[in-house]
C-alpha cells in the first residue's frame, strides 16, 4: 500500500501504484483493478494525499490551462466514477 | 491413475491467491501489457551471463562455449530503452543470473524504471536469504526451472540434488514474496498427459502461479513442435494453468509475432533466447532500431528450429 494513502475516504481494500504517467489502482477484495489515464492519474495522486475537491480542481485548471468550470466538472466526474467503483467512499464527492 | 493424483488433478485451472504486494505488481503489468504500443515486445530477455551452475545435458551453455558476461553499461543502457519504448517486462536470464555480480543492481535499476522485474533460475543459488535481498530491490518474480515432476528424471537431467534445489528455491521465493512460476523444458517423451499433469500436480502443490513450458530446441534443430506442445497442453490443462510460447489456432510464436526479445551478454540481439539467427548487435544499435524492424513481420517459421 502507498506510503502516502492519506485520504480516509479511500477504501481500505485499495492500493495503489503510478506507473509512468499512470496510475493502477486495484481493489484487492475484487482483484479488480483500473488504469488512470494522466490527467486522472494527477487528479488521484492529490486526492489520495488528502486534498480536499475543490483545491483539486483548481490544481488541474492550473495545470492543463483549462477554465475553472471545466475542471471542477472534470474532478467531480473522475471522483464520481471511483465512487460508483467502490474505489473510494460515496462522501468523498459531496 | 492414483486416488492422490485424481485429487491434484481436480485442482486443474485453479491458481493459489496472491499477497497485496504480488496482486499490484500483476495488475500493474496486465494494465500495461493492455496498453502496448504497436510492435514493442512484452518482454525483454536479458542475458546477463553464459555461465552457470549446472551442466543441464540439454542445455546449449553446458558446453565449453567461452564464458560471457554482460557489460554493466550495455545493462543499464538495456533497461532504460526497454522502459522508454514502452517494454512492461523484464526476464533476467542466464546461464545462471543469479551468478551475475550485477544482479540486485540491475532489479533496483529495473524496478526503478518501473519494469516488471523476473528472474530465471534453476534455483540452486536462491536461498531464503537472497530471495529476500532480491525482493527488496524490487524483483516481482521468480521462474525456477524443474524439468519434471519426477524427482529422478529432473536430476537426470540437470544433476544429483538439483530437484530439490529447485523445490527448496520455489519455497524461498514464496516466502520472500515474490511470484512463482515453474518453467519447464519439455521433450518428446515429456509431451505424454501423465507426464505433464505430474508436472503442473507439482507446480500447484508448491505454490506457483503457473507453469511456462518451452519446447526442447536442440542446437542443430528438430525437438518438440512448440504448435505440438501447445496443442498436447490444451488437451492436458484445459484450465490455461500453464502456458508456452505457441497457442493453437495463433500462427508462429511470441517471437515470431514480435512479443519477445533477448539480448545475449555480448550484445547479440535474437527475436527469442533459443532463436537461432542473430537480429545485430544491441552495442552498436539502439534497442528502438530492433523494434521497429520487425513490426508487422509475423511468420510461421520458429527461429529456434530454422537458421534464417
Amino acid at each position: 500500500m502507498p506510503a502516502d494513502k492519506k485520504n480516509p475516504f479511500i477504501r481500505e481494500a485499495i492500493t495503489w501504484r503510478k506507473t509512468g504517467d499512470e496510475a493502477v489502482i486495484l481493489n484487492l477484495e475484487t482483484s479488480e483493478y483500473y488504469s488512470a489515464n494522466e490527467a486522472g492519474t494527477f487528479v488521484w495522486e492529490l486526492f489520495s494525499a488528502g486534498k480536499k475537491k475543490e483545491k483539486i480542481a483548481a490544481a488541474l485548471a492550473e495545470e492543463y490551462g483549462i477554465p475553472p468550470a471545466q475542471a471542477e466538472k472534470d474532478t467531480s466526474d473522475f471522483l464520481k466514477e471511483l465512487a460508483k467503483l467502490k474505489i473510494i467512499a460515496p462522501e468523498a464527492v459531496k | 491413475m492414483s486416488a492422490a493424483e485424481k485429487k491434484l488433478f481436480r485442482r486443474d485451472g485453479e491458481k493459489p491467491a496472491l499477497p497485496a504486494r504480488n496482486k499490484l505488481d500483476m495488475a500493474v503489468l496486465k494494465a500495461r501489457l493492455a496498453a502496448l504500443p504497436p510492435g514493442v515486445p512484452h518482454t525483454l530477455f536479458l542475458g546477463l551471463t553464459s555461465r552457470c551452475n549446472l551442466r543441464c545435458r540439454h542445455c546449449k551453455y553446458s558446453g565449453a562455449a567461452p564464458v560471457k558476461e554482460m557489460p554493466r553499461p550495455l545493462l543499464a543502457r538495456l533497461l532504460k530503452q526497454a522502459a522508454a519504448a514502452g517494454v512492461p517486462r523484464v526476464v533476467f536470464f542466464g546461464g545462471e543470473p543469479l551468478l551475475y555480480k550485477g544482479l540486485d543492481a540491475a532489479v533496483a535499476l529495473a524496478a526503478g524504471l518501473g519494469l516488471f522485474t523476473e528472474l530465471d533460475t534453476n534455483g540452486w543459488a536462491l536461498t531464503r536469504a537472497r530471495a529476500s535481498a532480491l525482493a527488496r530491490a524490487g524483483l516481482a518474480c521468480a521462474m525456477i526451472s524443474v524439468h519434471s515432476g519426477e524427482e529422478a528424471r529432473h536430476d537426470a537431467l540437470s544433476g544429483p540434488g538439483s530437484f530439490a534445489r529447485a523445490l527448496a528455491a520455489l519455497r524461498s521465493a514464496r516466502s520472500a514474496g515474490l511470484i512463482t512460476y515453474v518453467s519447464s523444458c519439455v521433450f518428446a517423451g515429456g509431451l505424454r498427459a501423465p507426464s505433464l499433469r505430474r508436472l503442473l500436480a507439482f507446480a500447484r502443490q508448491n505454490g506457483a502461479q503457473g507453469a511456462r513450458l518451452l519446447p526442447y530446441a536442440p542446437p542443430a534443430g528438430g525437438g518438440t513442435p512448440p504448435a505440438g506442445l501447445a496443442a498436447r497442453l490444451r488437451r492436458a490443462d484445459p484450465g490455461g494453468y500453464a502456458g508456452t510460447c505457441s497457442s493453437p489456432g495463433t500462427p508462429g510464436c511470441a517471437a515470431t509475432r514480435g512479443e519477445v526479445l533477448f539480448c545475449a551478454p555480448d550484445g547479440t540481439v535474437r527475436s527469442c533466447p533459443y532463436a537461432a539467427a542473430a537480429l545485430g548487435s544491441a552495442g552498436k544499435a539502439p534497442l528502438a532500431g530492433f523494434l521497429s524492424r520487425r513490426r508487422g513481420r509475423p511468420s510461421s517459421l520458429f527461429p529456434c528450429r530454422t537458421v534464417c
